[in-house]
């Protein structure tokens, strides 16, 4: 009873210290729990989705025709009574009267889609749920996505070209529960019979393409089918999908921009702790005379140690359950704004992970920074009471020891957020770094001001220096906190805009304006014929070789499982181990390669062949200088080496290969050919599409402006979340800045009165403050963009290989809005200080 | 109630340095009894009270509480002697600042789960002449007014012993004097056992025996 009343009393007269808590952990965990919210939302999505997005319970997919063999196989090892249905889907050109353009197209069987549904629009606006086998009949019919019909200018009614076959559009398609964000904007779906298939033309020898059997039971399947499957089909070109597959797969590109958010949240944590921290400091130094009177009336040291624990996790109970609330309102409100990016089932959900997290970051995280503090406070005997000795500060081994906690859950969280030991490394390694320089140069020029300060000085510089120097602890924390949020906000102009500066860059304009894939060997001549006469260029022509690898070194290369916790790493290393893999064969390297270790190309042998390697597939793929793989092209085993490997500039949008063979292997391999047009003028890409589509069908054009731009379009919507983000950063360091700077107006209380005494003006006193406290949120903003200008050229130089584009107008304009937002709080809370400060 | 200081020792280490604070200390106090302790500051008055009160332990001699030895007390045992059986009077009064008069003062009763402490707590405020006050935290009160809250928790329970140190260390003269006033009289009211650490001849001439701290030891008055 006393202890609760102790506690209640506690918080109702010391609300500002508990509000200023409240709210620094409130927003510190806000940020980050968004970001975690979205992310479980996706999975339970897809979850709870996944059934109807992969339309069945299970599925085996090539990149060439299924045999039947195959089919009987699969038929034989599910369940007797399950639903059977098959999909074939590539990208090809459909074009109208006027235009081409490129589509998904989506050849179903008659029961597709076994689960979820399809709803399709007629002309006249009426929407039902269809299934393939109502696209069966004498004539060719399609369903199309809306956006399609847009974009060709044509209405339901009216004849399309597919490939070789002309068909009508029959329905517009209003819901398609298997639309993820999978294949993002990159083409509009468009859905036709298998019956078809043949008569389009399109699946010819070496097209890319992909072919799928689908089953669905009436029970739920077995645990262990993808295993099972995975045995009967150990071929690694054929991969076994079940629902729960698509957490990763589909996942994989909004995870990158949440495993990047999740990251700046992390920083906004790290100050948000900070505060947390340092508010943690001052109510413990309040609370060490309570607790003292406390135990003098018989508390025992262990009962004010629980009373102090319990004030703690009370109020940092209620800044995440504040947080936590701030954060789902916070996502609600992003939803409408990010909604198009999100499967069309997507739903905000809470899970329990999202408590979990707010758990570890809140109570946790205060239980770690502030355990020793409080047991300190809670078991040192009452003294300074007695005014005979001052309590005993933190020794250094306990400050070493909460510093390896602290480490310690940050390392953990990190990783829970990037899932990648490297973008762990990297990122702890990028702040610990950034943080210790900071610190150091901050200490170094205190330590020069301290040195060069003399007794002459004018009052202001002398009282100044005085305080930087003399307080030299809460001057580097100030200067730390400004760096910290100052680098964090002033690095994302520079991100910004050297991407989309290098998607639209005029030093690029030698990209093409069209890429083709899927000539047919035998077409190349007619096609070289037909841009001669039309006067098209193809600087850039490659073969195109499908293969697998069987062996590396002798060793199977092993289909490699990924689980629920497995790193990005291993995901991808199992991505690229199961997709098989795309060959080629060339005399000279390409202007956009260049090799970085092992042999010159012109040196490499055919006999036995020796090969190229792009170095980050090597590195993914764990393959070295010398390793010795085992190529299936094409049903013919062929043995190469490893001679060297290449970095490829993949922005220049030529054709280029991760495995590059030399002449004299592959020449008689099946393979088809992938080309570039350059640009031509007069003529848009969109004409010369139409014109290639009408002479080549078959063949499949990419417009390289089209695409630049739907990335230019993602990479805007990935840098208004980091915009968001970072802004709450920089206000969380700014509000951090001022709950410090609060404080030590607040404890220099006197001093602002001793000096009104000795004769300064109100005013001047305020300039004293702005000039000592604005002067050092200065050095550490600017500190912070320094070290921005430095991360943003490790970013580029080291993970995207490009030369960065530092956005200085930008920076500056952050630095500007940083230090005034710190100086019109310092303004209000010196004014404040030294309104009391006169009353003392 | 009787308390008995038996060859009392007790030092500190600073840096190389043992400072000896108290050396073959002993002292009697018996109840109802008012002592008065002088001694110059760093003379150990402050280390006698915390030896008193069970925050620091003697490196030699014992302490016993009505015939009770307390060298094997445990922090369990001094924690509840202080509730029941001790009370406190600082210098700087030393209120918990988020509790207001009423509360403060209660707050021993509370600490033990004994009903009825705020109606026990008010009848002291008024008796002290701070009912006004009640609802009032420490920091919207004069300094006088804090200690004789202060005096007020330090016997709302009725405690064995009151350790009193420099009560009127911080307060003016005419305050210092009132506060006394009031100390005085609810110590004699109450036939109250008390130890007063202090400065002040005044103060000690109050008391009803006045020993004084020097070389770590204690020594009549006077003497």
């Amino acid at each position: 009873m006393a202890r609760r009343n102790l506690i209640v009393a506690s918080f109702l007269r010391q609300k500002s210290l508990y509000l200023l808590w409240l709210m620094s952990l409130c927003v510190a965990v806000t940020g980050l729990v968004v970001v975690d919210v979205f992310r479980h939302s996706l999975t339970e999505t897809l979850k709870t989705q996944g059934r109807k997005i992969l339309t069945a319970d299970v599925s085996l997919t090539s990149r060439r025709t299924l045999t039947e063999d195959e089919e009987k196989r699969l038929a034989a090892a599910l369940p007797a009574n399950h639903r059977s249905a098959r999909l074939t889907e590539m990208f090809a050109m459909v074009s109208a009267e006027k235009d081409s353009r490129l589509a998904m197209l989506r050849f179903i069987s008659d029961d597709y889609p076994l689960i979820g549904e399809l709803t399709l629009r007629d002309g006249g606006g009426a929407q039902r749920s269809r299934g393939g086998r109502e696209l069966k009949g004498d004539q060719a019919i399609l369903w199309v996505a809306g956006d399609m019909l847009a974009l060709m200018d044509v209405k339901v009614g009216e004849r399309v070209r597919v490939g070789q076959l002309e068909a009508r559009i029959a329905e517009v398609i209003a819901k398609d529960s298997s639309q993820t964000f999978r294949f993002g904007n990159m083409a509009p779906r468009v859905y036709m019979h298998r019956d078809w298939i043949a008569k389009t033309g399109l699946v010819q020898f070496g097209s890319p393409y992909s072919d799928t059997l689908l089953a669905a039971f009436n029970e739920p399947p077995p645990r262990d089918l993808k295993e099972r499957l995975e045995k009967d089909f150990p071929d690694p070109g054929l991969q076994v999908t079940v629902p729960a597959d698509l957490e990763q797969g589909s996942l994989r590109v909004l995870s990158r921009l949440l495993d990047f958010l999740g990251l700046t949240g992390l920083i906004t944590l790290s100050l948000g702790w900070i505060g947390v921290y340092y508010l943690g400091r001052r109510w413990l130094s309040w609370e060490a005379t309570s607790t003292a009177i406390l135990k003098c009336l018989g508390m025992s040291s262990r009962e004010a140690q629980r009373l102090l624990l319990t004030k703690l996790m009370l109020v940092l109970s209620a800044g995440v359950v504040l947080g936590g609330g701030l954060a789902w309102l916070g996502a609600n409100a992003l939803l409408p704004i990010v909604k198009a990016s999100l499967p069309s089932e997507f739903e905000l959900v809470w899970s329990w992970k999202n408590t979990a997290l707010l758990l570890l970051v809140g109570p946790m995280a205060g239980w770690v920074l502030l355990l020793q503090s409080i047991t300190q406070v809670a078991y040192e005997k009452p003294l300074a009471l007695f005014q005979e000795r001052s309590a005993a500060r933190a020794s250094v081994s306990s400050l070493l020891v909460l510093l390896t906690l602290a480490s310690l859950l940050f390392v953990g969280l990190t990783f829970l957020q990037a899932r990648s030991w490297k973008v762990t490394g990297a990122f702890l390694g990028a702040l610990s770094f950034s943080v210790v320089l900071i610190a150091l140069l901050g200490y170094l020029s205190l330590r020069l001001v301290a040195v060069y300060r003399r007794a002459h000085w004018g009052w202001l510089l002398h009282l100044s220096t005085a305080l930087w120097t003399r307080r030299l602890g809460t001057s580097l924390l100030l200067i730390t906190v400004s760096a910290l949020a100052g680098l964090l906000s002033q690095l994302l102009p520079h991100l910004e805009k050297t991407l989309v500066n290098d998607l639209r860059s005029p030093q690029k304009t030698e990209r093409p304006a069209l890429f083709l894939v899927d000539v047919q060997d035998e077409q190349l001549g007619d096609v070289r014929k037909f841009f001669s006469d039309n006067g098209l260029v193809s600087p850039h022509q490659s073969p195109f070789i499908r293969a697998r690898i069987l062996t590396v070194n002798g060793a199977s290369f092993e289909r490699s499982q990924v689980g629920e916790w497995s790193t990005r790493e291993d995901e991808n290393e199992a991505r690229f181990r199961n997709r098989g893999v795309n060959l080629t064969f060339r005399k000279d390297l390409s202007p956009s390669e260049t090799i970085v270790s092992g042999k010159d190309w012109k040196d490499v042998s055919s006999d036995p062949a020796e090969i190229s390697v792009e170095e980050s597939y090597a590195n993914r793929l764990g393959f070295k200088l010398g390793d010795l793989l085992r190529f299936d092209v094409q049903g013919l085993e062929i043995d190469a080496r490893v001679a060297s490997l290449r970095k490829i500039d993949w922005d220049s949008f030529q054709p280029n290969f991760f495995i590059q063979f030399p002449e004299g292997v592959l020449e008689d391999a099946p393979k088809t050919w992938v080309m570039t047009i350059d640009r031509k003028a007069g003529v848009t890409p969109p004409q010369m599409q139409t014109l290639i589509t009408k002479r080549f069908p078959n063949v499949t054009s990419i417009n390289v402006q089209e695409t630049l731009d739907n990335i230019s379009e993602l990479v805007g919507k990935m840098s208004t979340g980091l915009k968001t983000s970072s802004r709450l950063s920089l206000g969380l360091g700014v509000f951090v800045f001022l709950i410090i700077l609060m404080f030590q107006l607040v404890s220099a209380r006197r001093d602002w009165s001793q000096l009104l005494v000795l004769g300064l003006k109100p005013s001047q006193i305020w300039w004293l403050q702005v000039v000592s406290y604005g002067s050092l949120c200065l050095v550490g903003t600017t500190l912070g963009g320094i070290l921005s200008l430095a991360v943003a050229w490790g970013i580029f130089r080291f993970a995207f290989d490009t030369a960065v584009n530092f956005d200085v107008g930008g920076m500056i304009q952050i630095w500007l809005l940083t230090w005034t937002a710190a100086i019109v709080g310092l303004t209000w809370l010196g004014y404040r200080e030294i309104r009391r400060a006169r009353m003392t | 109630m009787t308390l008995n200081l038996t060859d009392v020792s007790k030092s500190f280490r600073q840096g190389e340095t043992e400072l000896r604070i108290l050396e073959n200390l002993a002292l009697e106090l018996r109840s109802g009894e008012i002592v008065a302790v002088i001694g110059e500051s760093g003379s150990g008055k402050s280390t006698l009270l915390s030896l008193l009160a069970g925050f620091e332990a003697p490196d030699r001699g014992q302490i016993a509480w009505n015939g009770r030895v307390t060298g094997d007390w445990g922090e369990d045992e001094w924690a509840r002697f202080r509730k029941e059986s001790l009370g406190f009077v600082f210098q700087n009064y030393h209120l918990i600042p988020y509790l207001t008069a009423l509360e403060n003062v209660a707050l021993p009763l509370r600490l033990l789960d004994q009903p009825g402490a705020e109606e026990k707590a008010i009848g002291l405020l008024e008796r002290l002449g701070l009912a006004a006050r009640a609802s009032h935290l420490p920091s919207q009160m004069s300094g006088g007014e804090q200690q004789r809250v202060a005096i007020a928790r330090a016997l709302m329970h009725h405690p064995q012993l009151i350790l009193a140190d420099e009560p009127t260390g911080s307060l003016d003269a005419k305050t210092g004097q009132d506060v006394l006033d009031w100390l005085f009289q609810l110590l004699r009211d109450r036939k109250q056992t008390a130890l007063i650490v202090t400065h002040s001849h005044e103060v000690a001439e109050r008391c009803d025996r006045r020993l004084t701290l020097r070389q770590g030891k204690l020594w009549p008055a006077g003497t």
